[in-house]
């Protein structure tokens, strides 16, 4: 059986670069772009089995492309990072079906242990969980 | 129509009649008398006259015989000759004597001497001869005397005459015998002439001549004495028409009458018939026809008697016929006719007067009561006064406000306040009859303004003048209240401009002069579009118009240009004036300069969007510290937890220890942040809660729970004072554990022996939770400042996270959004106690609560928010029928049913009990109808479906803010009753 895949967005490279690290870490796949019109792109072409994806962006932030993302792929799931730091201010998802909210930093909740978390549940629910 | 009956009027009628035709015929018959007296005054007098001429005539004759004795008188003895001279001048002068003879007396002795001079004288005859008794002349026998004809005159014709004895006729010797006698001329009967060739009969008259020389006194002497006769022959005939001649007519027939002659003899009578030619001897019985009208002279003449008599004949009659009486009877029966007629008319007349005048009365009566009742009615007081000013009448009206006992009294002294007269009053300057003086009197009748109105008439035949009064006083008022309006249009701060219904200006006032340039005189007439600067559209216009036409009020702001071409802003408000009808006659717009305004306005709105801008900016600068600052730190953080994970390969316990430090400083680095970033935003009222019914209890065991590990770790006792079951709070539950892992945070700072502990307790409305240790405590002083800004005091913290110095104040902000208080009990080296208090949860008050929120939004949206109730009729009793589990359950379900009908139209608060309210945002109202049948169209057909149509009833109203009422409060009684 082949790694759960996943998809970072996010503008930020080094973000990229160190969560990358931390997920595969996990035994995750992981593929990054730094925008939604790529992001779009290798979703078409070689989807992936989950997506985490930045709230803000430029050019295209998240809530567009997760917008974008649904019109294509209906059952995808997606956890949403965000830096924001009132996650309550986050408008627009309700019906987009976002699996998880992720503070990007939080001060009191650890990254690391929600992302696990998050990620397990959807794997489980994908019906690939290997990790146990 | 009145019928009067008048028997008397016919009676006098009648009366009239025969008095007038008695009285005609009276005067008739007087006239007539007069008229016949007249006339026999004048026949008599014409009469008279011929009578008298015929007297005259035979007279004359006489007189002229006398003459002739005269001359015998003079010479005694008188000669042929002598005889014809002297009776041929008297035959002129006499033309009616037929001839003078002169018989002489020739004594038997002379008889022969006689006859011998005779012959002599050539006479054939010249023997005395005598009548016998046939009257044939033959040879007088001898005797003593003879009285033979000696002299005829004229003698033509008549020579035979002469020596006729005379005597020898009886007649003629009775005649001439008394003439002897008696010495005076004696007249003897008719008697035939002889010689002449017709029979002729004339009346002799013998007159005596006697001797001069011897005397003839007495009958012996005279017969002694005798000379002989002198004869005068006539004819009656011509007596008459000699007398007659001088008369042209007279209408008379007149009749001669021997009266010696008796019976009926022929020539007694000689009559002139006029008309006939001459007058002639007839019988009696042709006697002219005798009338009233004759005259009868009787007279002597030569010893006989004769009589004239005159007889009027019809041609005098009918000459001297009068109509006077005619005419009188004529005129009486006339004027009869015409009184009777004129009086019959006269009473005719009276009689329709009569009527009439009843007529009139009765209309006069009932025109009275009318008047009297229309006086009455009359709302205006009014009297008369006369020209001192007294009052002599005073109407109903009138006597209600002074009383009867005005009358008689001055008029000012009754009706002014003051008693004074009128400046203006018309009576001082007299009364002019039918002309009207209105004059305006203040402080009247108790200090009313009267208009009263002054005429000139008669009453009860003198001078006057009638007063009506009409109390103007609040006309008055009016007309002051309107001067004020109108200074106030004219003088006003505002614009007002007065249009007719095509528009144009019949009114401006000075302040539209002032703003736009336009002087009266240029905008009169004109049409306010003169003021268009074009930056309207012409449909902006058209909708003025259809409103104001339409008779509603237009409000709107202009951007117009003045006569010098500046733009400039007004607003206005144009409404139609509407005339007695209700037709739209003028309209009316009141405007106001708004230019400056205007100008500030827009300089409000872009300070506004400099401020939104700012506000943007601010957002983006919350946004971008959030994301900026965290994104490395993020990534710092999780590059560090990488190497301490030993993610990238191992390291050693030194370089642990420091990467572990550091990364704790990010961490507090990023709390504080995260803390500057809340206290901002909370400051700022930024902070959106996402409430929703929670249960306190299990949220307070959850932030525990977080700290458990720590709390244990630093050998601390753990105590939960919770209750068994749900404590409900309508609240956003993140920020609720905000504040509790703040408390707690503090706590386990604070704390380094005994216990923290976490308490929830129920209180009216209220749920008290407290976050509690046995830690170092807060001194007094130091509470008030407790929930500042960095307040870090005394309090040495123990080993673990370093605070911010901004937790509570946090803590304190997110209790506060949420309604909630915090407050704290500590002492020093006992302990501190956090408690907050949090509203309890309640349908109504989340209810009002959402209302509340929608208004807020819907007026700072300008916008409107309608309300959908949905209850359940009869509630106790649907409650009752069904179970209480089943019915929660239906009101789950229809709660749900209708969030999915609305999709994102609404938000649907359900209440547990008996009501679902559903709240449409920016909806009006007749949007909240069309959803409020669609939903109770899709509920109705769920309670159909599961066969609930009859248990459960369904009652639906809406209302809508702002229409229905202007807070939560407001709509909730409206939907409810």
């Amino acid at each position: 059986m082949s790694k759960t895949r996943i998809l970072i967005i996010d503008d930020e490279p080094d973000f990229i670069k160190v969560i990358s690290q931390r997920i595969e870490s996990w035994g995750f796949e992981v593929a990054s772009c730094e925008n939604g019109p790529e992001a779009l792109g290798i979703i078409e072409s070689n989807p992936p089995d989950i997506v985490i994806l930045d709230y803000i962006m430029p050019e295209m932030n998240g809530v567009a492309v997760l917008r974008q993302i649904r019109a294509k792929n209906k059952d995808i799931p997606v956890i949403m990072f965000t830096a924001h730091p009132d996650i309550n201010v986050i408008k627009g998802t309700d019906e987009l079906g976002v699996s998880a909210f992720i503070p990007k930093f939080s001060a009191y909740t650890d990254v690391q242990n929600s992302l696990k978390a998050a990620l397990a549940l959807i794997e489980s629910k994908l019906g690939k969980g290997k990790r146990g | 129509m009145i019928k009067i009956r008048r028997p008397g009027f016919t009676l006098f009628l009648l009366l009239v009649l025969v008095v007038g035709i008695a009285v005609s015929f009276g005067s008739f018959i007087l006239v007539k008398r007069h008229e016949n007296k007249a006339i026999e005054a004048e026949f008599v007098s014409r009469a008279t006259d011929l009578a008298r001429g015929i007297k005259n005539s035979i007279d004359d004759n006489a007189t002229a015989l006398y003459s002739i004795r005269d001359l015998y008188r003079a010479s005694q003895s008188v000669e042929r000759e002598e005889f014809y001279n002297f009776t041929t001048g008297l035959l002129a002068l006499h033309p009616d004597i037929y001839e003078f003879r002169l018989i002489k007396r020739i004594k038997g002795s002379e008889r022969a001497y006689y006859e011998t001079s005779l012959r002599k004288e050539g006479f054939p005859e010249p023997v005395i001869r005598e009548f016998d008794r046939d009257y044939n002349l033959i040879r007088a026998s001898d005797r003593d005397e003879y009285f033979p004809i000696t002299y005829v005159e004229p003698l033509n014709g008549r020579k035979d005459v002469i020596g006729i004895d005379a005597s020898s006729d009886p007649l003629r010797w009775a005649a001439m015998k008394e003439a002897r006698d008696t010495g005076l001329q004696v007249g003897s009967g008719n008697i035939l002439l002889k010689g002449e060739n017709t029979p002729t009969y004339a009346f002799r008259n013998f007159l005596p001549i006697y001797r001069n020389d011897a005397p003839h006194n007495t009958i012996q002497e005279r017969r002694d004495n005798l000379l002989g006769f002198a004869v005068l022959v006539f004819r009656m005939e011509d007596v008459i028409d000699l007398t007659l001649k001088g008369w042209e007519r007279t209408g008379i027939d007149i009749c001669v009458c021997d009266e010696a002659v008796s019976g009926n003899a022929y020539g007694k009578y000689f009559c002139s018939r006029e008309g006939s030619k001459g007058s002639r001897a007839i019988p009696e019985n042709e006697f002219p026809r005798k009338n009233n009208l004759q005259y009868k002279l009787i007279f002597d003449s030569a010893q006989r008697s004769w009589s004239v008599i005159c007889i009027a004949n019809p041609e005098f009659l009918r000459e001297h016929r009068r109509y006077s009486s005619w005419l009188a009877l004529f005129a009486g029966l006339l004027l009869t006719g015409l009184l009777l007629a004129y009086l019959y008319n006269i009473l005719n007349r009276s009689l329709l007067i009569e009527i009439e005048v009843k007529q009139r009365t009765d209309e006069l009566n009932k025109a009275n009561s009318f008047n009297a009742a229309l006086l009455s009615t009359i709302p205006f007081p009014m009297d008369i006064v006369d020209e001192n000013g007294n009052i002599v009448y005073l109407n109903e009206k009138m006597e209600g406000v002074v009383g009867k006992d005005a009358i008689g009294k001055k008029c000012w002294m009754e009706y002014k306040d003051n008693g004074e007269r009128c400046d203006s009053c018309p009576l001082i300057k007299g009364i002019e009859m039918d002309k009207t003086h209105t004059i305006e009197a203040s402080g009247v009748l108790g200090g009313k303004v009267f208009q009263i109105s002054h005429t000139g008439m008669v009453f009860a035949g003198k001078k006057a003048v009638l007063e009506i009064f009409e109390d103007i006083t609040d006309k008055k008022k009016s007309e002051e209240k309107l001067a004020e309006l109108s200074a106030a249009v004219q003088q006003g701060p505002a614009v007002v401009v007065i249009a007719d219904t095509e528009g144009n200006i019949e009114y401006i006032n000075p302040k539209f002069t002032q703003l736009t340039g336009y002087s009266m005189e240029e905008a009169l007439g004109k049409n306010p579009r003169i003021l268009r600067s074009g930056e309207h559209s012409q449909d902006f216009y058209k909708n003025l118009w259809d409103t104001i036409r339409s008779g509603r009020e237009w409000r709107g702001e202009f951007r117009n240009k003045k006569k010098s071409g500046e733009l400039y802003w007004e607003s206005a408000s144009i409404s139609s004036i509407k005339n007695d009808r209700g037709e739209i006659s003028h309209f009316i717009a009141i405007k106001e300069d708004i230019t400056v305004r205007k100008m500030m306005e827009a300089e409000l709105v872009r300070a506004n969007e400099q401020l939104m801008k700012i506000d943007q900016l601010k957002s983006e600068f919350v946004s971008t510290v959030s994301h900026e600052l965290r994104t490395p730190l993020a990534i710092t953080k999780e590059g560090i937890s990488l190497i301490i994970d030993k993610i990238a390969g191992e390291i050693n316990e030194k370089q642990m220890t420091i990467l572990v430090t550091a990364r704790e400083n990010i961490d507090r680095l990023a709390r504080i942040i995260g803390d500057l970033l809340d206290i901002s935003r909370i400051e700022a009222g930024r902070v959106v809660l996402k409430k929703e019914k929670i249960d306190i209890t299990a949220l307070a065991g959850q932030a525990l729970s977080t700290f458990e590990p720590r709390i244990k770790q630093k050998g601390l006792g753990l105590k939960k004072e919770l209750p068994s079951k749900e404590v409900y709070v309508y609240a956003d539950s993140d920020k609720i554990i905000q504040v509790f892992t703040n408390l707690l945070g503090n706590a386990l700072k604070f704390t380094d022996k005994g216990h923290i502990g976490v308490s929830i307790a129920e209180k009216a409305g209220v749920v008290e939770c407290a976050v509690f240790d046995t830690g170092t405590g807060i001194a007094q002083e130091n509470i008030p400042k407790l929930f500042g800004k960095f307040q870090q005091f005394g309090r040495v913290p123990g080993a673990g996270e370093k605070g911010t110095g901004l937790g509570l104040s946090i803590a304190k902000g997110l209790t506060e959004l949420h309604r909630g208080k915090i407050c704290v009990e500590s002492a020093l080296g006992k302990g501190t106690k956090f408690i907050l208090l949090l509203p309890k949860f309640d349908p109504e008050m989340v209810f009002k609560e959402h209302i509340d929120d929608s208004i807020h939004d819907a007026v700072k949206r300008d916008t409107r928010v309608s309300l959908v109730l949905v209850s359940i009729a009869d509630f106790d009793k649907t409650k009752a029928s069904i179970s209480e589990s089943r019915f929660s359950d239906i009101m789950k379900e229809m709660t749900s049913l209708l969030k999915n009908s609305l999709h994102k139209e609404g938000d649907v608060v359900a209440k547990d009990t008996s009501e679902i309210i559903v709240l449409l945002s920016d909806c009006n109202k007749d949007s909240a109808l069309s959803v409020m049948a669609r939903l109770k169209q899709a509920l109705e057909d769920y309670l159909q479906k599961g066969n609930l149509s009859g248990k459960v009833g369904l009652c639906f109203k809406s209302v809508t803010f702002p229409d229905d009422g202007g807070s939560e409060a407001e709509l909730l009684n409206k939907v409810r009753v």
